[in-house]
């Protein structure tokens, strides 16, 4: 889900880019150097996982885990989607280089936020709930997203507008996907590994 | 095989990729439109981009992208030209719409003969040399390093549901075994990252990487900057000649 280069009006390239930069810089502040191999296998998994397309009925989907990539790389999140679409646009000219910025925001921008809401309860209630949280975060940045794809696309040209409410319709289903799968991935880390979610391991078997 | 683009310096063709990506989202006339597709397929002649890839990835539009261009010859007012399901279609849409493809796919010209060719280290360390934060360069190498594993791992995971007969439904059995996949995917990444951290605590490591050093340029890359000021300056005049 990212714009590609060619699309999108120069000011809201270097829009986004400016919020993307303070959101990287901020990101980055935050991540310890020595941290910084476990954030890259992580948000490699994470790329990966966005890879597998799902077939369902006639067309096929891709899970996005934005919600859930929050949860686990917290504001890192924001400098690891930058420097995974850096690799996308380069090696695969997916999205692009002028629009980095803005889909740097449109991706990491909600996944940080809404696991900034949910994560209290995800680390502190009982795991039935913490699972839900997680999911309705997932859902909650899925939609987040959509509508600032709407934003991006309404902004830059009126002549886009039509497309707006198509492109937070199509993502309608997705956000149904991503809760319930992301509330299910986290019901089987809370067991397997909830240190990843921020709980403390003690629980574990 | 070196093609011609590979003797200009990475740092030179990262930069000079982002100045005529923007330039080309900038311009709107057809004159230099067309000015900048001839660039963009001369550049992607100079890459030596193999046609058949190149065509494939041509060949794959964007979702978002092709809503636009079915949307955008009937939202922008003009003359009429046809009546699709009681939309009217215009000359103007359709001249918008025509823009449109010719911008995305001159962009995706361009990234992919001026970066889309060099190695992913040797882009990382282009981007060390043009003033990316350290970690952030840091954090790319090692995406670098450990996306073809993580991608392996997915595939592995993938392949052993296929030949357990996993077909995806809408049901319970499908989310909890998608979940438990893609949950064992982000353990085996955390275990997989626990001991690198550890290797790496072993020989010392402490968060720095040496700082690569870069070649300075040469007088090929001064012609190759030149090339671009002089292609973003007829464009530009093409632009306001229209």
């Amino acid at each position: 889900m990212h714009l590609q280069d060619g699309v999108l009006s120069a000011p809201v390239l270097a829009g986004g880019a400016v919020l993307a930069a303070a959101g990287v810089g901020w990101g980055l502040r935050r991540l310890d150097e020595a941290a910084i191999p476990r954030t890259a296998v992580l948000a490699a998994a994470f790329f990966a996982l966005s890879l597998v397309a799902i077939p369902l009925g006639p067309t096929s989907v891709h899970l996005v885990l934005g919600g859930l990539m929050g949860l686990v790389l917290g504001a890192h999140a924001l400098p690891a989607v930058a420097a995974a679409l850096v690799l996308q646009a380069a090696l695969f000219g997916f999205g692009g280089l002028a629009s980095l910025g803005v889909n740097t925001v449109i991706l990491a921008g909600p996944p940080v936020l809404v696991a900034a809401v949910a994560r209290p309860l995800v680390v502190r209630a009982a795991p039935p709930l913490a699972a839900m949280a997680a999911g309705t975060a997932a859902a909650a940045s899925v939609a987040l997203s959509a509508s600032l794809m709407a934003a991006a696309l309404r902004l830059s040209d009126v002549a886009y507008a039509p497309a707006a409410p198509l492109v937070i319709a199509t993502n309608v289903p997705l956000m149904g996907i991503e809760a319930v799968v992301t509330a299910s991935i986290v019901g089987f880390l809370l067991k397997a590994r909830p240190d990843l979610l921020g709980r403390s391991a003690e629980v574990r078997p | 095989m070196t093609a011609p683009l590979d003797r200009i310096d990475a740092r030179v063709r990262c930069a000079a990729a982002l100045v005529l990506v923007v330039v080309t989202t900038v311009v709107t006339s057809p004159a230099a439109l067309a000015a900048a597709a001839a660039v963009a397929l001369g550049l992607a002649a100079s890459a030596r981009l193999r046609p058949k890839r190149l065509a494939a990835r041509l060949a794959h539009v964007e979702g978002v992208v092709l809503v636009l261009l079915v949307v955008v010859p009937f939202s922008v007012p003009g003359a009429p030209v046809a009546r699709v399901l009681g939309f009217t279609m215009t000359a103007e849409g359709l001249a918008r719409a025509a823009a449109l493809a010719v911008k995305v796919n001159v962009c995706l010209l361009v990234t992919l003969a001026l970066v889309g060719t060099l190695e992913p280290t040797r882009l990382a360390r282009a981007l060390a040399g043009l003033r990316v934060p350290d970690r952030l360069v840091h954090l790319l190498l090692f995406l670098i390093r450990y996306l073809d594993l993580a991608r392996l791992d997915v595939a592995r995971l993938v392949e052993a549901m296929r030949v357990r007969g996993f077909r995806p439904r809408p049901s319970g059995r499908t989310r909890r075994a998608l979940a438990q996949a893609a949950g064992a995917a982000l353990v085996r990444a955390i275990e997989r990252a626990e001991r690198i951290e550890e290797a790496m605590r072993c020989r010392g490591f402490t968060g720095r990487l040496p700082r690569p050093r870069s070649a300075p340029l040469t007088a090929v890359d001064g012609a190759a900057a030149g090339g671009v000021v002089l292609v973003t300056a007829v464009l530009m005049a093409l632009e306001l000649a229209a």
